[in-house]
């Protein structure tokens, strides 16, 4: 792609769940499980299922929650970009995830700021930043994140 | 020309010449097309019919006969792949398999799946995207868009995007139509995972095409001795061990049942007539009688069902009759030498037209199973009468030189049956139906039709199966929708039409899932309409906001969105996806036959009721049809029994008078009435079968009635008729052993009805000398 594809929201994760909020360039709102994917645009109310039993969508959501082994991963330190920061690298053992993604690596940096790169196999990079914010859930959030 | 006159040697060179043609035609039919005995119990009630819906479902019924899954389950997944990998490999060494399969290294893997529709993108469109292009809201169809682009690593979107910027392609390819979801292809292996355990797939397939009892059983003894080699759990199922399972328990029942009825018959010979030349009679009668009937099922059926085979030991029973008839006359009269069956005679043709009619009704079912039972019945009684009446006098009358006095039991009986004759006993008789067919009534649960419910399944296997489909996440049901037309095009327009109709039925709850070949390939006339719905769409500037968070500046659609290089079947059906869905598209003489498979059926009737609307698509379910089958069947069987009743009324009334003839026939009707009311009480609902046993009983009650009418109250026809009646219930009896509750319900009829015309069949003689 000529032009990266950018959009901003937040990640809120609570246990093994992620619910990616977008504010820009719509919002919107998808709830990662370790089962399904749900999405929930600004119109609706109610979260409507995207994917069910899908291992690249497990994969994610066990990146963006941290729930991770080495029996599913190939773990390595790595240096961020910057060569500022230890991230950590992580490969995928499945042979099924070999086939559609490559790697993603997680690089702690200064200030509460966090990086996910994700990348799969043609290369396409999907690179999160996040400033991490210990705010309470809200009641909304809370709801949205015990769905089904 | 009169036969019955000719000297006995001569009826004997007669007997030898036909029964020389007859064994001639077994030995040359079973070289040519060798007997095959079928154990498929799901074939039971195979219909004949030979149109091309018939021959299609016949082929979709075949695909899934032949196939065999196997799971093998082990906590370790690299032990669960290895003795896969060695079962697989031993079951290839066996002789009878054709395929086996445990690795899948073809499978459509996501990207070769991608790559084989891009050159098709935008002519396939989901159904949402299709209503969000027609909804003409731009900002919808982006916030769609937006969506598949947030899903990160969604490799239908980032194999797809350069090429198609409209997402359409990636949106069409992320429904939830990919099959074998829970399977997991892992270095080659489909892997399941369930409760804590890896269970590898393994599919292999028989060789022939039907489920020979031999082949079945040597297939599944093989594997069952595989299994206890292996460390992991090996779990089973397919057609196969269904039929391994009925053969070994029809092979067991047919020798058992045959072996005790031939000595039940043996033993009652000997008692009544004790006389080596009486035992050599009724066993060739039986013999001769099984010949025939065989001869006639190798001719004319290509597999017999071994559950013919069992219910076709009754004949034993039934052909010993012909035989009983003439020792009686033979050993207990002063009968001519030269012609010593003269006097019975007519009473044994009676006989054997009254049964070989009731018979006949059956062979004109719609069913195998009935066609066989009669066929062998018929001709094997066929064979029976010949034999008494050509080889009988020659066999036994020249060497009976002391007729043997009448046993002491059979002088008492035959007392005791007059006393309950002379008795008013019909006030009692009368009293007696009334009161148990009204009990009867009132315990009566109604007809069950249900096909399934004829054969009982080990819990073994049953548990297998639903382990399996648990494992692998089956949910489909033996229900299928059959679309016709003359060319794929029009077949593939029709059910596209029909999923419409099925999209509503799944918003409703009334179905689960549909698996049909347009979810994955839509029609030519699809395809351009949805080619012309994307360019209106651009025209109306619904893609705009898409290029431009893409940065894209040139048209967002492909330059040649008008060609005429539309995806078509042969080009579908040969890519990785399309392979997967061969069997669910056929050819049968140059008609196109595609079938929809249905999951989690709530409501067929509402399904049915919609189906109306379309043409040439049919909802097949065997096991329903068969049992709505049945239920006409039985309904017809009624029918015919009353005008059988009234046939045999119009002969009796021809040669006996109308009261002989009315008592006559109220005999077999009082005794199929107390009978099917006593196998109420036993069994609370009735069945095909206890119909079909009433035939056999209004057979064998005309026959007791015709002797009797012929004969009088005469000791020899008492013991002709309680060797019969013993013969008939002995057989019938055995047959409440069997472990199919088919065989159960007709052995149950026929032994209660057998002993209520025994005891009613002398009030025809009552009557008689009322009416002298």
């Amino acid at each position: 792609m000529s032009v990266p594809i950018v959009s901003h929201g937040r990640f809120i994760v609570d246990g093994k769940r992620v619910l990616w909020q977008t504010t820009s360039p719509i919002k919107s709102e998808i709830l990662l499980t370790d089962t399904a994917v749900y999405k929930r645009s600004s119109t609706n109310k109610t979260f409507k299922l995207l994917v069910k039993e899908s291992p690249i969508n497990r994969m994610i959501t066990a990146v963006l929650t941290g729930n991770f082994n080495d029996r599913d991963w190939l773990l390595s330190v790595a240096e961020s970009a910057d060569f500022s920061n230890s991230c950590l690298k992580m490969l995928p053992k499945s042979p099924q995830l070999v086939a559609v993604f490559t790697s993603a690596t997680l690089c702690n940096q200064a200030n509460n700021q966090r990086q996910v790169l994700l990348v799969d196999k043609q290369n396409n990079k999907t690179l999160i930043e996040m400033n991490i914010s210990k705010e309470q859930l809200t009641p909304e959030d809370k709801l949205s994140l015990e769905h089904p | 020309l009169n036969i019955l006159e000719w000297s006995p040697k001569t009826k004997a060179l007669l007997w030898f010449s036909q029964c020389l043609v007859i064994l001639v035609m077994l030995v040359l039919s079973y070289l040519v097309n060798p007997i095959v005995v079928n154990s498929d119990i799901s074939r039971l009630f195979k219909s004949q019919g030979h149109s091309d819906i018939n021959t299609v479902n016949n082929q979709i019924a075949q695909q899934a006969v032949k196939s065999q899954i196997l799971l093998v389950g082990n906590t370790d997944k690299s032990h669960a792949i290895a003795d896969s990998k060695l079962l697989a490999a031993q079951l290839l060494s066996l002789n009878e398999i054709a395929h086996v399969k445990s690795t899948y290294d073809n499978l459509p893997t996501i990207n070769r799946i991608v790559l084989q529709y891009l050159p098709y993108r935008q002519w396939l469109l989901s159904d949402k995207y299709k209503r969000l292009l027609e909804s003409k809201q731009p900002d919808k169809l982006f916030e769609h868009q937006f969506t598949l682009l947030n899903q990160m690593v969604d490799p239908n979107v980032s194999l797809t995007l350069e090429a198609d910027l409209t997402l359409s392609l990636a949106d069409y390819l992320s429904r939830s139509y990919l099959p074998t979801n829970t399977l997991v292809l892992e270095n080659g292996s489909l892997i399941a995972q369930h409760n804590n355990k890896y269970y590898v797939l393994v599919v292999f397939e028989s060789n022939a095409s039907g489920l020979d009892i031999n082949e079945s059983q040597k297939v599944v003894t093989a594997i069952k001795q595989l299994l206890p080699t292996h460390q992991s759990e090996v779990l089973y199922t397919g057609s196969i061990f269904y039929a391994s399972e009925a053969s070994s328990t029809g092979q067991f029942e047919m020798s058992l049942f045959g072996t005790v009825s031939i000595l039940i018959m043996l033993l009652l010979v000997w008692w009544g007539y004790r006389h080596v030349s009486s035992l050599l009679a009724t066993l060739s009668i039986i013999v001769i009688s099984v010949l025939y009937g065989m001869c006639a099922l190798v001719i004319a059926f290509d597999e017999i069902s071994i559950v013919a085979l069992i219910f076709s030991i009754t004949l034993i029973g039934i052909s010993a009759d012909y035989s009983f008839h003439s020792l009686s006359e033979i050993f207990f009269t002063r009968c001519m030498p030269k012609n010593p069956l003269k006097e019975v005679h007519r009473s044994l043709s009676m006989g054997f037209l009254t049964t070989a009619a009731g018979y006949l009704v059956l062979l004109f079912s719609p069913f195998i199973l009935f066609q066989q039972i009669a066929l062998f019945t018929i001709v094997g009684l066929a064979g029976a009468y010949l034999t008494a009446v050509l080889l009988f006098p020659w066999l036994i009358a020249n060497k009976v030189v002391n007729t043997p006095p009448l046993p002491p039991f059979i002088i008492w009986l035959n007392n005791q049956h007059r006393k309950l004759t002379n008795y008013e006993s019909t006030h009692y008789i009368v009293l007696i139906t009334v009161i148990v067919v009204a009990i009867a009534f009132g315990l009566f649960k109604g007809f069950n039709d249900d096909v399934r419910s004829f054969y009982n399944v080990t819990s073994n296997i049953q548990v297998n199966e639903r382990k399996v489909k648990d494992i692998l996440g089956q949910k489909d049901e033996p229900q299928y929708i059959l679309i016709t037309g003359t060319t794929a095009q029009v077949v593939l327009e029709r059910e596209e039409e029909l999923t419409m109709m099925l999209d509503q039925h799944v918003k409703y709850n009334n179905l689960a899932h549909y698996k049909g070949i347009t979810q994955w390939l839509p029609s030519i006339k699809k395809q351009k309409f949805n080619a012309q719905l994307m360019v209106n769409a651009q025209a109306n500037g619904m893609f705009d906001k898409t290029k431009m968070l893409l940065g894209q500046a040139t048209p967002i659609l492909r330059p040649d969105i008008k060609s005429s290089q539309y995806l078509t079947l042969p080009v579908w059906l040969e890519s990785p996806l399309g392979r997967l869905f061969k069997n669910q598209i056929m050819n049968v003489n140059n008609k196109y036959y595609s079938i929809v498979r249905l999951s989690g059926l709530n409501n067929v009737t509402a399904i049915k009721a919609s189906l109306i609307d379309f043409e040439e698509s049919y909802m097949v379910n065997k096991v329903d049809d068969i049992s709505q089958q049945i239920t006409q069947f039985r309904e017809l069987l009624a029918n015919v029994l009353l005008i059988a009743l009234v046939a045999a009324w119009v002969v009796f009334a021809l040669r006996f008078g109308l009261k002989i003839a009315s008592i006559a026939i109220l005999i077999p009707t009082v005794s199929i009435v107390l009978s099917l009311a006593v196998s109420v009480f036993i069994q609370g609902e009735l069945d095909i079968f206890n119909m079909v046993a009433s035939i056999l009983i209004l057979a064998l009650g005309l026959d007791y009635s015709v002797y009797y009418a012929e004969h009088g109250f005469e000791k020899t026809i008492t013991i002709t008729t309680l060797m019969s009646a013993l013969s008939s219930i002995a057989v019938f009896a055995i047959l409440l052993l069997s472990s199919m509750p088919s065989i159960q319900s007709f052995g149950l009829t026929v032994f209660i009805g057998v002993i209520f015309v025994f005891i009613l069949a002398p009030q025809v003689t009552k009557w008689q000398k009322a009416h002298a």
